[in-house]
Parts: structure tokens; sequence; C-alpha cells
């Protein structure tokens, strides 16, 4: 999908890449790089006493530096910042992006919604992984293009998954970075194999977590959910005309929803009945 | 007021304003009296269409136009 180029003089990314993009295709036929990123331990003094790590997009930092021991997160981070603002040859909805039997499933998601929980339970119960966080939708096609990454869960999520699933493969929990514990799951296999095979988007979903709440999908009115959605676009105002007419054709193909859920048992039976 | 595309599925419009980029959600009846004013169709056309729509009385859909224009203006649909 994209050539990414990274530089770093830190071990815990070295090891990051290892563990996490180890089935990636290397570039070394010479393909233009789409992104060249930096994630380098800060230099003077400061090395001693506060170890920090900074990240650099095409010689720009676009964040404060963070401690030392978020270098592999920072990366994730801010891959996910460079790419929201370059591929602008895509409307990129801050949103979880999965498939079943060539149904595209977007799922934006507030914080709290429970977005990339459920997104890394369904992948482990035969969901395909296109993206945990941006659906990349061409403006050319509409079909939405596979970026698949490594799964970012926070907090309790972690264990949530952990003990959903025996197989996902996990890498070490960061404590107390901004969003709190995070730790990222490899992305399955079936997600590499497919990652050129981009999906028509079939189901626009809404996800609520609400302790204690009945499990309700309910259709949402189709220019309610384009309201909404535009919210969770990163590049809309960037895309203007473009943008919207990209959303409308996209929101009148899809069925829309609010899904409301207090359990993860209730949510994935509440998904996988759209495509039954 | 920029030009504007529109979005529609009953019961509900979307409203884009490709100048500024905001967005507006307008009922469909709202939406069609948009569309009506800035086509500049007369008044008495406009009134009747209210009072069809919302069964007013002819003076309260003067004060529905008069607002709904004076909305629409500060939300820049209408000059």
């Amino acid at each position: 999908m994209f050539n990414i180029a990274v530089a770093s003089n830190i071990f815990a990314v070295a090891r990051h890449l290892k563990h996490f993009y180890a089935d990636y295709t290397v570039n070394d036929s010479g393909d233009f790089t789409d992104l060249y990123v930096e994630v380098k331990a800060v230099g003077g003094l400061r090395r001693f006493y506060k170890p920090q790590v900074t990240f650099t997009f095409d010689g720009y930092e676009p964040f404060a530096p963070l401690p030392l021991n978020q270098a592999p997160a920072m990366f994730e981070w801010g891959l996910n910042w460079a790419i929201a603002n370059t591929a602008h040859q895509y409307l990129i909805i801050h949103s979880a992006i999965i498939e079943k039997d060539g149904y595209g499933l977007i799922m934006p998601g507030t914080p709290g919604s429970g977005k990339s929980t459920l997104c890394a339970a369904l992948i482990n119960r035969g969901w395909r992984l296109l993206s945990d966080e941006m659906a990349l939708l061409s403006l050319d096609d509409g079909l939405i293009y596979p970026a698949p990454r490594p799964v970012s869960l926070k907090n309790k999520s972690i264990q949530i998954i952990k003990d959903f699933s025996a197989e996902a493969v996990f890498g070490e929990v960061v404590p107390d970075t901004l969003k709190g514990d995070i730790a990222h799951m490899v992305a399955p296999e079936s997600a590499l194999l497919q990652q050129s095979t981009p999906v028509k988007p079939a189901f626009l979903v809404f996800p609520h977590y609400q302790d204690n709440a009945e499990k309700q999908l309910k259709q949402l009115p189709k220019a309610r959910a384009l309201m909404t959605l535009a919210e969770h676009a990163f590049n809309f105002n960037i895309l203007g005309e473009e943008g919207f007419d990209a959303m409308a054709n996209m929101i009148d193909q899809v069925e829309c929803y609010d899904f409301t859920y207090a359990d993860l048992a209730t949510a994935l039976e509440g998904i996988d009945s759209l495509v039954k | 007021m920029g030009s504007l595309k529109s979005y529609s599925c009953e019961p509900e419009t979307v409203i884009y304003n490709v100048e500024s980029g905001d967005m507006h959600l307008l009922s469909a009846s709202n939406a069609e009296l948009l569309g009506l004013i800035n086509q500049k169709v007369e008044i008495p056309h406009l009134l009747q269409k209210i009072i069809d729509t919302f069964q007013l009385s002819g003076s309260e859909a003067e004060e529905y136009l008069f607002n709904l224009k004076s909305e629409y203006r500060k939300l820049n649909l209408i000059n």
C-alpha cells in the first residue's frame, strides 16, 4: 500500500519492526518511497536523566518528544499522522475497516466506543483486517484500500483480547502513555495475504459501548450518518467538494447503523448477523 | 453565499457549502424550501408551499418563511 522508509537509532524500534512487520514486503526494488520517517532518541545531557524520543516526518516534528520507552508507540502514532496528512488520493476516515465474504464494514469510533476492541475480536473470528485506524476510501473507484498494521489496544481491552483469543500475538504493554496503557497486536496473516485487495463498503456501523445496555442494532438515517461520518474524516476539509461527493456516494451504497452493546460476545453476534 | 451541494435521503437532507466547507442537516421540506428560495421563486408560491406542507395559516406561513430566511442567511445558505 505505502512504501515507508524508517530510520531509527533505538533498539526497541528495531525490535518492534521485527516483531510486527517481519512478514511485510521489503522494498528492495527501488520503487518510489511514499513516506520517510525517523524515530530517534534525543541527544545531549537529557539522555542520561530523562531519555526521550522524537518522531520526524520529512524533516518536520509534528509532536512534542515522548519518554523513550514509548518509541515504538510513537512510531505507530506518527505513521498514522503521516498517512492522514499526505494520502489525499483517499478520503481518510478515522475508523476500523474489516471485511467478510466481500462485505466491507466501516466502524468509526470515538474514544471509549470500543472500536479497536471489536475490530481485534472480529479479526480473530474470520473477518479480514484492512485497518484498525483508518479507512482509505479511493476518490477514483469508491473502494476501500487496505493498509493493515498492528492493532493498537488500550487499558482493559488488552486483557480482554488476550482472554478472547489465545492465537493473538501481542507486543509489550507500554504503561502510562497519553492514551493510558497500550499494547499492539500483530496483524493476522490473512490481512497481509490480501493487502492489495480493496473492498466495496457495505456497512457503516457506529459502535457504542455501554455498561449493562441491551444489544441494539438500530438503522441510522443516511443523511444523519453522512453528517456523523464527516466528523470522523481526517482530510474532509482538504478534499472539499471531492470529499463530499465521495462520502455521499459511499453512504448511498451502505447500510448505516448505530450499534449499542455491553459485552464482546453479543457484540460479535450483532456484527456477524449483518453478513448472514 | 457559496455554491451548495446536497445529499438527500428521506426524511432529511445534508446541505454542503462548497466554499466554506460547512455542512447542515435539514428536514427534506426545509431543504426543498431552501432550493426554491435560491431559485428566486416568488413569495406567494413559497407561502402556499409552506401552508400546504405544514398545515399553517397565511400569517403563520409568513412568520415561518421570515424565520427560515433569517436562519438561512445566518448560515450563509442564501443571499
